[in-house]
């Protein structure tokens, strides 16, 4: 099941129309390893929506899966209510469904400008123009420079990105999939690797995000999402735990056993660590209840959580 | 000569002597100009460098590329050796600049090219035997490349890397066994001679000259088509391909289609040069598409520098003497290539072009001094130069 209740905002109506991306029944098995089992979710327009788990919970297969680097083994993917399961990731790329990489992938034997030019260029039949200079499409080129200058790179734009900074490279990494100007953007752990000063600098520019914007993030660390994501969907050995808001999860038990180990005692009432720059107060950028809802896996998760890191090994770069 | 090296390189032709005679004023004049001295005052002897340097950056290449061109039609007027050896130049850059295309912009390196190369030869040849005018010849054999490199392609950009490489050697030996064994067409190792080569009123290619002008011609428009293509977003795109093919599918890019684009376009001008080829020998053989053939190609673009259309053309160059002048007092100058050819790969990995590329870079650097230290209030030392 994917529809329901609202559970995220109590007493707001069901949002109509379709979902901004859902999800049915995915799963995905790499010889006989499950890594994404039967995961079913509905993240409305606008939403912020976060994933965690674990190392190796299968939170970046599960984006392959939904960004169409991976086909299903079994299941389906809409965008906007369209099936896309069988839409390769340029097709999905022009129906609003961008997305960063947790490897950073960017275009490293090319200028910052370069790289921007190339994102703008995506979605534009003037990618195939053969005789004219890219410098000469004005527009892009000054769209691109302002797209760097909005996230501090604008003095950056003739280096090449592989003299970037992991912190710059991690913006460009962003910035590529918002030249796209995306409906849905899927970002896979966009602060892995970053200082904390760094990690307020993402946040902050997540959190100045368009509201229309639908954001889905996998994060391994729960405190880069507080701030940002209204609700949050917990992923563990390839199966959805538990799905709420924030403050839900924080206070939910599987959710500190998945973190902490099973050998935690339940009576500490701790919340999880808190990040440095943020608050669990802060308000969400957007109202909680518009957001987002999943379904809990009808394949119950197993009882007995195993310490995080033990298991798959589709974690990181995909094929 | 102490502000003149950095510049130099860079600039190549007609400033030369401006930088020369700057250079006798810096030396009589201040010290202003060495650009390792700078605490010296800006004078009118930096103010003069720095337009000679900004000229030589705006008009550098169209100047060098006009006095180059200037000066193969000179050359090419005689009916000696000189003029054979540069035809044979032009014809083997035309196919070392796109196998640079596919290989420094797209990343995919092929080692089919010289069968390419040979097949449209072939095609010219084989359609002239069988009694077709020589311009429906030219076009037999340019179709016939452009065929085989659509239907080819579809199987080739499928792979990447080494198996790409691996593919493309694979067809280039299948085309060189057909002409080597397929004797009823192709008769075998002793190669097809053309006699009659297309003309069109005044315009007679059996005219040597009219063949000389017009191969380098066809080189500059080859030329400057793909300069222009790998400056397109196209062009870009192909680097994105090279650079990280799986984010740009992420970006909207459907990746194979511009691979294979970028296959078709190097196929199609490779049978240019094929065409050119037997145009200019009156004769192709299957030694024109063997292995060591296809090696030589590469080495011109590695030689030259991937990534740079011009470089090839200039490994070109370099490999053509190699192979027919060094040859003649030389025996083992394939030792001697292959010495170069380490010595540039290990000093310069940009190859040739990487070197003018560097002296373009500290040219702009010097560019960028100069700027800064004009735009400081000038010293008490501003007699200096006057």
């Amino acid at each position: 099941m994917t529809a329901g209740p609202d559970r995220a905002g109590p007493g707001q109506p069901a949002r109509p129309g379709p979902a901004a991306l859902a999800a049915d029944h995915l799963c995905r098995r790499f010889r006989g390893l499950t890594a994404v089992a039967d995961v079913s979710l509905q993240v409305a327009p606008g939403a912020r929506f976060g994933i965690i788990g674990p190392n190796g919970a299968g939170k970046t297969t599960l984006f392959n899966l939904l960004s169409g680097e991976l086909r299903p083994t079994s299941g389906s993917v809409a965008l906007f209510g369209r099936d896309i399961t069988a839409l390769r990731p340029y097709s999905r790329v022009a129906l609003g469904l961008g997305r960063t990489f947790q490897i950073t992938r960017i275009f490293s034997d090319l200028t910052v400008l370069e790289n921007l030019t190339l994102a703008l260029h995506g979605l534009s039949r003037s990618k195939l123009s053969l005789l004219r200079p890219w410098r000469s499409y004005r527009a892009m080129t000054a769209e691109a420079a302002g797209l760097a200058a909005s996230f501090g790179l604008a003095q950056r734009l003739g280096a090449a990105a592989s003299d970037l900074s992991h912190g710059e490279v991690r913006e460009l990494e962003v910035l590529l999939a918002l030249a796209l100007k995306p409906k849905v953007l899927l970002l896979d752990e966009p602060a892995a690797g970053l200082s904390p000063a760094e990690r307020v600098d993402i946040q902050t520019l997540l959190t100045s995000l368009p509201a229309e914007l639908t954001l889905i993030m996998i994060e391994h660390d729960i405190d880069v999402l507080r701030g940002v994501v209204d609700s949050v969907a917990v992923l563990h050995l390839g199966a959805l735990v538990v799905q709420g808001s924030m403050r839900d999860i924080q206070n939910d038990e599987r959710v500190r056993e998945l973190y902490l180990g099973s050998s935690h005692s339940r009576s500490s009432g701790i919340a999880p660590p808190r990040g440095a720059g943020a608050t669990p107060e802060a308000s969400p950028p957007t109202e909680p209840g518009q957001a987002t809802e999943a379904s809990p896996p009808e394949a119950s998760p197993p009882e007995a959580s195993p310490p995080p890191g033990a298991a798959s090994p589709d974690e990181g770069d995909g094929p | 000569m102490s502000a003149g090296p950095a510049p130099r390189g860079a600039s190549q032709h007609a400033p030369g002597t401006t930088h020369r005679e700057e250079g006798q004023q810096a030396r009589t004049g201040a010290v202003a100009l060495s650009p390792a001295g700078p605490s010296s005052p800006p004078g009118r002897g930096a103010r003069l460098t720095l337009t000679v340097l900004r000229g030589s950056r705006r008009f550098g290449g169209p100047v060098a590329g006009v006095a180059v061109g200037v000066l193969l039609v000179l050359l090419l007027q005689g009916n000696g050796f000189t003029s054979t050896l540069l035809l044979d130049m032009l014809v083997y850059a035309i196919a070392a600049m796109s196998l640079d295309f596919l290989g420094g912009y797209a990343g995919l390196i092929s080692l089919g090219q010289a069968g390419l190369l040979g097949v449209s030869a072939y095609g010219v040849a084989i359609a002239e035997v069988h009694f077709f005018s020589p311009w429906a010849a030219v076009g037999i054999g340019l179709g016939a490349v452009l065929a085989l490199g659509l239907v080819m392609g579809i199987a080739a950009v499928r792979t990447k890397g080494v198996s790409f490489v691996i593919i493309t050697l694979a067809l280039g030996q299948v085309l060189w066994g057909l002409a080597f064994q397929w004797v009823g067409l192709s008769e075998g190792d002793n190669g097809i001679p053309l006699t009659i080569l297309p003309s069109l009123g005044p315009f007679d290619l059996n005219d040597p000259l009219t063949l000389r002008m017009t191969v380098l011609i066809v080189f500059a428009v080859v030329a400057l088509l793909l300069v222009t293509i790998v400056h397109s977003p196209f062009g870009l795109s192909l680097r994105g391909v090279r650079s990280n093919e799986t984010r740009l599918a992420a970006l909207g890019y459907r990746t194979g289609l511009h691979r294979y684009l970028a296959w078709v376009i190097a196929v199609f001008f490779t049978g240019v040069a094929g065409v050119l080829y037997i145009f200019v020998n009156q004769l192709i053989s299957p030694a024109t598409m063997a292995f060591s053939e296809d090696g030589l190609l590469v080495i011109m673009v590695v030689l030259g520098g991937l990534g740079s259309i011009w470089g090839p053309a200039l490994g070109a160059v370099v490999i053509v003497l190699f192979q027919q002048e060094l040859s003649i007092y030389v025996t083992r100058w394939q030792t001697l290539m292959g010495l170069t050819l380490i010595a540039v790969v290990l000093f310069s990995p940009g190859g040739l072009w990487g070197v003018v590329r560097a002296a373009g870079r500290r040219r702009d650097a010097l560019i960028a001094r100069l700027e800064a230290r004009q735009a400081r209030p000038a010293g008490p030392g501003q007699s200096g130069a006057a």
